[in-house]
């Protein structure tokens, strides 16, 4: 509510300085800088959802009448991004193109907090079965933490333009790479923690390769041939690749991101 | 002293209150593929059953204990708790009672014998009784019980419960109307909590 509230804001603020711009502005526009490189840092969450792990109980589910399934498990994914970008502007300054090289981490868990004392924070896991014993140990949660070295390509246009802002918005799309993953699982009971690789070899690692595309918008500060600074909302990135982590699966993404880029031809 | 003794007592009370209870106790529904208001065969000690009762579902209820397993003298009652489909209504209670002879069993974890084994309900020694409103015994045209699969469950290397996994399906008469169940499975996890030893009394 919040960010809805200041990208409101941002979007009122902006097109008011566009609309002052309009009319007292009777200089002729600046010519196109052409070259700007740039560092990029944000954030993006995902909707995330259950994989059917044939050896997890489903003692985090539950159905109401039969009709509606609810999980108990709390799963979450969540990236972290940095990158260094080059971004040409073109169309008097009204398309920007930008591509370069990042690195990310995608956070992946399966956990349990029921938050009710009649529930416990655990749920389990069938590591053995065999003729007539089963042996399920109780997890209280699994992570997956991922490396990846990605490209990000993204075309903005920026159809409000002033001297000192301008309100854009972008498609983009990004293509990973998986360096690594470290995995860990939290055992309910501490003294099964010996248990760790056997469990954790239950799973498969993630793909390597990993790609999202979407749509955002954004607000940049800056004059035209000096130094910018960009707020971005990534307001709905869908996932090329919903099987690419192998704990969990995601289907959209949401987030933000702040860069800073500076002219290279002046 | 007392200060202490009373603090003490609190301290234990919020502590015991807070215990959390095993889930291994719930019923967990997993929709049968074909029959999505029948749970699907499983082997993961889920608690539930369902048979397809003419046109109808008898299924476990959340409001019963699915399973209650009755030993009397030479006898084993397993007594399927749940929904009595043709009566909507709050407390719509039904239950199918199969009792047979077996004296090697004696606790709940003598229950793993049952691995792969069937009980033919047109045996002679074999009794099946249906609990709607009032309780009859079903004259039994056809039918079994098959335990597919009688398994020991270690929770963090501790054992826990047996796991009794199955399926069934009878032909009776009723008001000399032949029905017919089909399609039953069943899978139970069994601890000494719904054993019920009655030899004796």
């Amino acid at each position: 509510m919040r960010k809805n509230t200041i990208l409101i804001l941002m979007l009122f603020f902006g097109t008011c300085i566009s609309a002052q711009s309009i009319s007292t502005d009777h200089e002729p526009e600046i010519s196109v800088p052409g070259l700007y490189i740039g560092i990029e840092s944000g954030i993006k969450t995902f909707n995330t959802f259950e994989k059917e792990h044939e050896f997890i109980r489903e003692s985090a589910s539950y159905y109401y009448g039969y009709s509606y399934r609810y999980s108990a498990l709390s799963l979450m994914s969540l990236s972290y991004y940095a990158s260094i970008n080059a971004e040409y502007r073109m169309l008097d300054n009204h398309l920007w193109v930008s591509g370069g090289i990042s690195y990310s981490t995608m956070n992946a868990s399966i956990a349990k907090y029921s938050g009710s004392d009649s529930h416990p924070d655990y749920f389990y896991v069938l590591l053995n079965q065999q003729d007539n014993e089963s042996y399920y140990y109780r997890i209280s949660e699994l992570r997956f933490l991922s490396h990846y070295i990605g490209i990000p390509l993204d075309f903005n246009f920026a159809p409000i333009t002033s001297k000192y802002f301008q309100l854009y918005g972008k498609i983009g799309m990004d293509l990973n790479f998986r360096v690594n993953t470290n995995k860990r699982a939290t055992f309910y009971n501490e003294e099964m923690n010996s248990y760790e690789p056997e469990v954790l070899a239950l799973f498969e690692d993630p793909q390597n390769f990993y790609a999202l595309a979407g749509f955002g918008g954004g607000l940049q500060i800056g004059q035209k041939n000096k130094p910018n600074i960009r707020f971005e909302m990534d307001l709905l990135s869908f996932v090329l690749t919903p099987d690419a982590l192998s704990l969990v699966e995601q289907n959209v993404a949401f987030g933000g991101n702040i860069s800073f880029l500076i002219p290279l031809n002046k | 002293m007392k200060n202490i003794l009373f603090i003490f007592t609190i301290s234990l009370l919020i502590v015991t209150g807070c215990s959390k209870e095993s889930e291994l106790n719930d019923s967990i529904y997993i929709p049968d593929s074909d029959y999505s208001n029948l749970p699907a065969y499983t082997e993961w000690g889920y608690n539930t059953f369902g048979v397809i009762w003419e046109r109808k579902y008898f299924t476990y209820s959340t409001d019963e204990i699915p399973l209650k397993i009755i030993k009397n003298d030479s006898t084993i009652s397993l007594l399927f708790q749940g929904y009595n489909p043709y009566d909507y209504s709050y407390g719509n209670y039904m239950a199918l009672k199969f009792t047979f002879i077996d004296s090697e069993i004696n606790e709940y974890t003598d229950l793993l014998s049952y691995n792969d084994h069937i009980i033919n309900f047109i045996d002679e020694d074999v009794k099946v009784e249906m609990t709607l409103g009032d309780t009859e015994e079903l004259q039994i045209l056809d039918g079994e019980i098959h335990f597919k699969r009688a398994q020991k469950l270690f929770v963090d290397d501790e054992e826990e419960q047996i796991i009794l996994s199955g399926t069934f399906s009878l032909k009776f008469l009723q008001n000399s109307v032949p029905e017919s169940m089909t399609n039953g499975r069943f899978d139970f996890g069994i601890n000494d909590d719904i054993f019920y030893d009655l030899s004796g009394k």
